[in-house]
Order: structure tokens, then C-alpha cells, then sequence
């Protein structure tokens, strides 16, 4: 008989199994091709960048998806390679050569992966034009959705470029395995001996030891100034805590969850249990025989989950932080009485504002002479204090819809406005001494700091709140004064008309703020980023996902035996439901459970080394966190029950 | 004696149309019998089998284990019948790979949620007598063939089963293996009283029961039965009737 006859033969009826490999394939093109028309659509791209970021960005991004598409696709090749070397063992009994096997692997490679490919550009195609649409919705572009075809050709011709030196590289990797593979290891190979697992206690303490150590060293990175990240220096502190983590991770995998889980068998009340018995050994065993490609899916599964959470900290926070930069919704310093009122007149005449409020506040600028002054007080160009009366701070609070608990003030105590919290709050109940004119002073004493700023920190920083009396004996002196306006009302912060129509009369004005406008030039930056990087995110989610879907769809092909004799044992399906259930669970709860815990971890450090911390609260890291935790979790799930269903189905049709 | 099994025109068809699997058969079985079943390949031993121990349905018919009439169970209560009075033993050992043999061992009485210390106690004394004790905290692919029965044969006997199904056990063995199987199964049944049903199409294997039905086309044509004879003896009965109902099959 011919080979190809019986490749064919073999291939209806393992048909579930090609499907698989096909179907694994095709998604990993559709998601390929759609990104590739994504990143070679001239119109989007013109559109969302203006200087070239986007392309390089989405070039890097692009080299980086096709190697791990590579990856992807010699490694579900090679997967279902092992599990036919039996196949082609008796092929090679029946005295078929090496070559001949290859040419049928070839040959089968050739027509999964076009077809793959057909499949693939089709979805992907269908795809790229929903993103399209997203983008377009999300950035607000003007673009006729119309304009751009549903087939880029330059991308099929890509695509194809790139599924062409795929095969190449599956057929020389199958040339190296059926090489160095002789007949009767061909033949053993798909149910190879296992060598009796061995759990080195050492080793699992080690795994134990360096993950948590790494830990350690990613949250060292908290304590500011005094932490190894400061005094060894971020980038080594960095590589060596990468490398603890991941050192940690292999070994936890490899030998300390088999060795949990061998002292848990240990105990024998919990071993003798009707679930137990089957589950715990089973685990035990798929843990050893996976620990490759479990470590592999922690690690990308760690590796994207910070990369995407970091991503969306960085764009969330700065949106965030626009509360603090600009308190109110609109910001100016009055220089001019006539510009001021013509200023809320427009506000005022612009069609949807309904209910406008606004206040002037006249700060004094005084310079302190002791020794202890916050960090605030030299920061811009000529050092000082920003003195505001506390009815002011009061009335400002109250425009801007925020409470303060502040007690009322004494003559000699003054409230500091931080720009960043600082641990241990240092600077209450320092006294300053505020220099009035050459032989008056007075001394204030900070009864306590807040964040809440009245006044944006382009036109005042260092604000210190002082009593109301004081603010009247002081202005006496005739210390140089500058006057501020805030607007603000319902909506207001993100209403695009006022900020429009206010634009003409301030332009160029660097002190002129608005919320509305600062939090349209965080996303413009970063959209494209944060698209590119939800890319890749959700191809490494979707990739680890089927990864895992596979591993356990093939090996509960192989557990089929093992189900039917647990029924005849007395085993019900419900019973044997969750059995198969748990398996699957275990399985996915170890990239879930160290992902995620790493990624937390990885971003505590990211945010304390990276972001300029104005907030000052935990929510606005936990949210952003969250986001990406969420995603990931819904991915998962959505996969586990795939699974399961996929696994159920397989077990309990004949 | 008491009957432990009784089978009343039991009949199987896989499809409409087509040859019965089973054909009306009708048999009982006493409580402590070493029951062997033959027949050529495709006769309808194994279908037999799996309508005697709740796998499969027959189409028409009643069967009765115990005092239970286990046709009528639903998919539940026929497992919950295995568990506390079903034995397995088949060709291909089906151990569980992941388990150690202890471990495999130890699955029927975990399921009828006995007590670790009794676990153990049963495990030790069946490991001593299937001579596995070496074996206990190996895994199943580091035994032999005939290991490995001998572990499924002492999964299958440790609850102490009402009746013990065995389907070719001794198919994949080499001869020395089998005939020490088979010398453990006679002494299980006899110490035990456990009541076994054997499927072979082996003549050798099948001397070692006390009765035996012959089947073909999905019937019992014919019962020979050991009585007080030598198993040599019973043997050549045995391979002189085969020999001429394949004669008279000509
Ligand atoms: N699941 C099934 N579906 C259809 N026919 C079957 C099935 N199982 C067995 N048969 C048929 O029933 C007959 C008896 O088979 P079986 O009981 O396995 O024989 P034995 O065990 O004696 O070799 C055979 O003709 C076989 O083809
Ligand atoms: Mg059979």
C-alpha cells in the first residue's frame, strides 16, 4: 500500500486529533494576519501617528509576534509529532525509510498549513476590520471605515512569505527528530518509560526559597531611597530579581509542587479519599511529564500579564493624576481683568454649560529662611511659599465637589499642600519662618499636610494654607501676589466646547490648564501604544490558553483506558466529571495562580521606580492591576470550560 | 448452594437487522463456582460479560445478582452495584499509570470509604499472597506482564467481590505467567469463596475452572462441568469437546 494511502487512512481516523492540530494553527494565522493588515494599513497608520512611533513600535511588536508564531508552530508541531512516533515506528517496521516518512510529514504540513492559512487570512480578515472599527470609534479618527479593504494584499503576500519559511522550518526540525530517531524508540517513544519521579527535597526548597526571595527583592524596591534598587542600582537589581523569579519558578514547578504534593500523599486520611486517590498521583505525575511546558506558560503568562497591567498603569495613572495637576476643570492665571471676564463670558455662552462656578483666588508669594523647608519650596524657579487664605482654600475645595476635614486654624499653624505623599509625613510640625520684609518675620507651624490641592501645580506649588487673619496682616506688606481663576461646574472637566472655545484667547499661554485638554493629549499619546501592547497580550492570553487546552485534550486522549476502568470500579460520570474537572483545573491553576502573583509583584516594583507618585492611594494602582487581572481571568475561564467540555466529550462518547 | 447470578433469555442486538451479539441465554450461577466461558473469537463472550456486569444493556431479558435486578438500574445505581460487588480483570491489565501499585491497589476500598489502617491491612495480605510486595511503590510500567495481572487481579479481589469477572487474563501472558495467575485465581476461589467468571478462548486456561459453559453464535451449546476429575483429566474433556464441535462446524 501506498504511504499516502495510508496517511490518508490514518488521518480519518485520527480526524479529532488533525483537527486540533488544524484548528490550533489557524487561529495562531488569523491573529497573525489581522495584526499584519493592522501594521501595513497606510490609512489607520497615518492617522494615529504623527511621527513614526507607531510604525516602529508596531514593526517591533510585528517581529516579535512572528517568532512567537514561529515558536508557536514548531512547538504544536513537534507536540503532535511525539504523539504519532508510534504511528511512524510502524510505518518504519513495515520498511518504509526515513525519507518517505518526511516526505509524508512534509506533505501533511503542507496541506494543514495552507488550508491553516486560507482559514486563517479569511477570519483574520474579518477581524483586522472589527479592530479597525474599534480604533476608530476609540480614537474618535475621521475615517470612512469603507476606505479600507477587507483583504490587504500586501499583507496575504506576507503572510504567505511567512508560512512558507514556517514549513522550512518544520520540515528541517522533523528531519532532526526522525534523524536522531531509531526504529525502536520510534516505536517507544509515545508511551516512553517514566523514570520513577524523583523529588529532591533540596531542590523544591531552593524553588521555594528563590521565588520567594525574589519577592523580597521586587518589593524592596518600596522602601525609597534606603532600598537595594537605589544602592546597587535599578538595572542589575532588575536582572538579578528577573532571574531569582524565574530560577524560583522552574524549581517551585518542577520539584516543590511534586514534593507538596507527595507529603499530602503522605497523609494517608487525605490520600484514601475517593477523589483524592485518583487526583492527587495523577497531578503528581502530570506536573513531572509537563514541568517544560508549565514553566514556559507561568513565565509567559507572568511576562504578559505585567507587560499589559503595566500598559494600562501607565495610561490610567497619568488620567488619574490629572485630578491633582488640574483640580479644577478650567485654570488660569488673571493678568489682565478684561481677559478674564471675556473668558467667562465664553465659558458661560458655550451651549452646554448649565451650571458654572468659579472662584479667584490671590496667592502671596513669601520666601522662609529655616533651615528644614519641604522639597516643594525649590522646586520651581524662584523658591517660596505660596500663601492662600484658608476661606479661599475652603470656597476652591468646594467648587471642585471635594471634601477636606480641616479643623479651623490657629494664627501660627498652616496646612502644607504635598505634591507627593511622603512616608512618615516629615514636614508636620516643622515651624517656618516666612520673611515678610527685612526686619518683620513670622513663624508658622504645619499642623498637618494634605494632597488635596486647591490649585494646579503649573500655577502654584509649595501652597501653604494659612488663617484668614493671617493672610490680611500679611498682604499688608505688600509681598508680590499673583491671582488665579479655577472654573468648574457640572461636566465640566471633560467638556470638550469650553476648552475649544476658551483655546483662542490663551494660545500659547503655558499656565492656561484644562482637564479636558490634558487628558485628550494622554490619550492620543498612548492609545496606539495601548492598542499595540492589548495586541500581544491577547495573543500570548489566547496562546497560553491553547497550549493548555491541547496538553490536557491529548491527554485525556491517552486517560480514555483509565475512565473506563475507574467506571467499572464503581466510578459514576459524576464522579468522574469532576475528576476530570479537577485535573484540568490543577493544570491551569499553576500559569494562573504564579502569573498573576508574580505580575503583582513585578508591577509593585514597576510603579514604585517608574511612576511619579502624586495619588497616593492604593486604588489607583490595585484598579489598573485589576483590569489586566480580570481580562486574564475571563480568558482562563473561558478556556478551562472549553476544555472541560472538550474533555467530558471525549471521555464519554464512544 | 445458593444462586449468586441468574441470566433469563437475555438477548442482545448491537443493530437492527443484524445477528444478535446474544441469542437467549439463560444461566445461574451458584454462589463460590469457578465459571469459565469459551468460545471462538466474536462468539459473544465479552458482550455476555458486559450485560452480566452492568456495562452494557440487553435488549430484551432480566439478570439478577444478589437479589438485584441490575437491567433495570440507572447509570448511578449500576455504579454504586460495582462498586460494592463487582470485579474486573481484563487482557490489557488497565492499571492506572499515574498511580503506584499501592495506590492502584488501594482504589476499590477508597471508594467504598474504608478506613486508611484497614486499607493497608487488606493491601499487605493480598500483596503478600499475589507475591507483589516488592512491587507496592513502584509504578506500573516498571512491572512485567505478568505483574501487572497479578496487581489488577489483587485490585480486583481486595473489596472482596460478590463475583469476580475476568475477560482473557491471561491473553497477554507468556505461559509460566499464566498458569501462576491462574493457580491464584483457583486458590482465591477456593479460600475466598469468591465466585469467578472467566472468558477464554483457551482450553489450558479454562481446565482451571470447576464449570464451563461453551458458546457460540451468542448461545451456551454446551456445559461441562470438573466434578471430582484431575485437571488433566478435565482438560483432555475439554479439548475433546472442543475439537469435535469444530468438526461437527465443518
Ligand atoms: N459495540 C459493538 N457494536 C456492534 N457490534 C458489536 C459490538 N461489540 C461486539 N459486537 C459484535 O458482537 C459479536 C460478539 O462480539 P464479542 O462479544 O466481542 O465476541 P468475543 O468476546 O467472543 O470475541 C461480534 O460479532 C462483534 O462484531
Ligand atoms: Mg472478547
Amino acid at each position: 500500500m501506498d504511504l499516502l494511502k495510508i496517511a490518508y487512512k490514518n488521518l480519518k481516523t485520527n480526524f479529532s486529533f488533525y483537527s486540533l492540530y488544524f484548528i490550533s494553527v489557524a487561529f495562531v494565522l488569523m491573529v497573525f494576519f489581522s495584526f499584519i493588515s493592522f501594521a501595513m494599513n497606510d490609512v489607520i497608520m497615518e492617522k494615529i501617528s504623527s511621527d513614526g512611533r507607531v510604525e516602529t513600535m508596531s514593526k517591533t511588536v510585528a517581529v516579535f509576534v512572528m517568532a512567537f508564531v514561529l515558536f508557536y508552530m514548531s512547538y504544536s508541531n513537534s507536540f503532535f509529532l511525539k504523539r504519532r512516533m508510534k504511528e511512524l515506528g510502524i510505518y518504519s517496521l513495515l520498511g518504509y525509510r526515513k525519507s518517505s516518512m518526511l516526505k509524508l510529514l512534509t506533505i501533511e504540513n503542507i496541506v494543514i498549513c495552507l488550508l491553516s492559512l486560507l482559514t486563517g487570512v479569511i477570519l483574520g480578515a474579518i477581524l483586522h476590520k472589527g479592530i479597525i472599527e474599534v480604533i476608530i470609534r476609540v480614537l474618535k479618527l475621521q475615517i470612512e471605515t469603507s476606505t479600507i479593504p477587507l483583504f490587504n494584499y500586501g499583507a496575504i503576500l506576507f503572510t504567505l512569505s511567512f508560512v512558507f519559511a514556517a514549513l522550512i522550518v518544520l520540515f528541517l526540525s522533523n528531519w532532526i527528530v526522525l534523524r536522531n530517531s531509531s526504529v525502536l524508540n520510534l516505536v517507544r517513544m509515545e508511551k516512553r518509560e517514566e523514570k520513577k519521579i524523583k523529588i529532591r527535597l533540596s531542590l523544591s526548597i531552593a524553588g521555594l526559597l528563590f521565588m520567594v526571595l525574589g519577592y523580597i527583592l521586587a518589593f524592596d524596591i518600596t522602601r525609597g531611597v534606603e532600598s537595594l534598587w537605589k544602592t546597587i542600582g535599578f538595572s542589575p537589581m532588575a536582572l538579578l530579581t528577573m532571574l531569582t523569579v524565574v530560577i524560583g519558578t522552574i524549581f517551585f514547578i518542577h520539584s516543590f509542587l511534586p514534593f507538596s504534593i507527595h507529603k499530602l500523599e503522605q497523609r494517608k486520611n487525605w490520600l484514601y479519599k475517593e477523589m483524592n486517590i485518583i487526583v492527587l498521583p495523577n497531578f503528581k505525575y502530570k506536573i513531572r511529564s509537563k514541568a517544560k511546558t508549565l514553566i514556559l506558560l507561568t513565565l509567559l503568562a507572568a511576562g504578559t500579564l505585567s507587560l499589559f497591567a503595566s500598559t494600562v498603569l501607565s495610561v490610567y495613572y497619568p488620567l488619574a493624576a490629572t485630578e491633582r495637576i488640574i483640580p479644577s476643570a478650567i485654570e488660569f492665571p488673571v493678568e489682565d481683568k478684561g481677559m478674564a471676564s471675556k473668558a467667562l463670558e465664553i465659558v458661560k455662552g458655550t451651549n452646554n454649560v448649565e451650571d458654572m462656578k468659579y472662584s479667584e483666588t490671590t496667592i502671596i508669594q513669601v520666601t522662609s529662611s529655616s533651615a528644614n523647608l519641604p522639597f516643594e519650596y525649590s522646586v520651581k524657579g524662584a523658591s517660596g511659599f505660596d500663601l492662600v487664605s484658608e476661606s479661599d482654600y475652603r470656597e476652591l475645595i468646594a467648587l471642585q465637589n471635594k471634601t477636606a476635614k480641616i479643623e479651623k486654624l490657629e494664627d501660627d499653624e498652616a496646612i502644607l499642600v504635598k505634591y507627593r505623599p511622603e512616608e512618615g509625613d516629615p514636614d508636620k510640625g516643622n515651624v517656618y519662618n516666612l520673611n515678610l520684609s527685612a526686619s518683620d518675620n513670622v513663624e508658622v507651624m504645619v499642623k498637618e499636610t494634605t494632597l488635596i490641592n486647591p490649585i494646579g501645580f503649573a500655577n502654584s506649588i509649595a501652597t501653604l494654607i494659612i488663617s484668614d487673619t493671617l493672610y490680611q496682616k500679611i498682604k499688608t506688606f505688600g509681598l508680590p501676589e499673583k491671582t488665579i481663576m479655577s472654573i468648574d461646574g457640572q461636566n465640566m472637566r471633560e467638556n470638550k466646547e469650553v476648552y475649544e472655545n476658551l483655546e483662542p484667547l490663551f494660545r500659547d499661554d503655558p499656565y492656561f490648564a484644562s482637564s479636558y485638554q490634558r487628558n485628550e493629549v494622554i490619550t492620543q499619546a498612548n492609545s496606539s501604544t495601548f492598542l499595540l501592547i492589548a495586541f500581544v497580550t491577547i495573543i500570548f492570553f489566547v496562546a497560553t490558553g491553547s497550549i493548555l487546552y491541547f496538553h490536557n485534550i491529548s491527554s485525556i486522549m491517552g486517560d480514555k483506558d483509565d475512565f473506563m476502568i475507574l467506571n467499572r470500579m464503581g466510578y459514576n460520570n459524576k464522579m468522574m466529571k469532576k475528576i476530570i474537572n479537577k485535573q484540568i483545573l490543577a493544570l491551569f491553576c499553576i500559569p494562573y495562580v504564579l502569573g498573576v502573583t508574580h505580575s503583582t509583584f513585578a508591577i509593585i516594583a514597576y510603579k514604585s521606580a517608574l511612576m511619579d507618585d502624586l495619588l497616593g492611594r492604593n486604588s489607583a494602582f490595585i484598579l489598573p492591576v485589576l483590569v489586566a487581572v480580570v481580562i486574564f481571568t475571563i480568558v482562563y475561564i473561558i478556556y478551562y470550560m472549553v476544555t472541560v467540555r472538550a474533555c467530558h466529550k471525549i471521555i464519554f462518547t464512544n | 448452594m445458593k444462586a449468586i447470578l441468574t441470566a433469563r433469555d437475555v438477548i442482545k442486538f448491537y443493530n437492527k437487522n443484524q445477528v444478535a451479539g446474544l441469542n437467549k441465554v439463560s444461566l445461574d450461577i451458584e454462589s463460590g463456582e469457578f465459571i469459565g466461558i469459551m468460545g471462538v473469537s466474536g462468539s459473544g463472550k465479552t458482550t455476555l460479560l458486559n450485560i452480566l456486569s452492568t456495562i452494557d444493556r440487553p435488549t430484551s431479558g432480566d439478570i439478577v445478582i444478589n437479589g438485584v435486578k441490575i437491567n433495570k438500574l440507572n447509570e448511578k445505581k449500576a455504579a454504586d452495584f460495582r462498586k460494592s460487588n463487582l470485579g474486573f480483570i481484563f487482557q490489557e491489565y488497565y492499571l492506572l499509570d499515574s498511580l503506584t501499585v499501592k495506590e492502584n491497589i488501594s482504589v476499590p476500598l477508597t471508594l467504598l470509604k474504608k478506613s486508611p489502617q484497614e486499607i493497608e491491612v487488606s493491601i499487605n495480605s493480598l500483596a503478600e499472597r499475589f507475591g507483589i510486595k516488592e512491587q507496592l511503590s513502584k509504578y506500573p510500567n516498571q512491572l512485567s506482564g505478568g505483574q501487572k495481572q497479578r496487581v489488577a487481579a489483587a485490585r480486583a479481589i481486595i473489596k472482596k467481590p460478590s463475583l469476580l469477572f475476568a475477560d482473557e487474563p491471561t491473553g497477554a501472558l507468556d505461559s509460566k505467567s499464566a498458569t501462576a495467575l491462574l493457580h491464584k485465581l483457583r486458590e482465591v476461589n477456593e479460600e475466598l469463596q469468591t465466585t469467578i467468571l472467566m472468558v477464554t478462548h483457551d482450553a489450558y486456561t479454562a481446565s482451571f475452572s470447576s464449570r464451563i459453559l461453551i458458546f457460540r453464535d451468542g448461545n451456551i451449546i454446551k456445559e461441562i462441568r470438573r466434578n471430582n476429575r484431575t485437571r488433566k483429566e478435565f482438560l483432555e474433556d475439554i479439548l475433546t469437546e472442543v475439537t469435535s464441535i469444530e468438526v461437527s462446524n465443518e
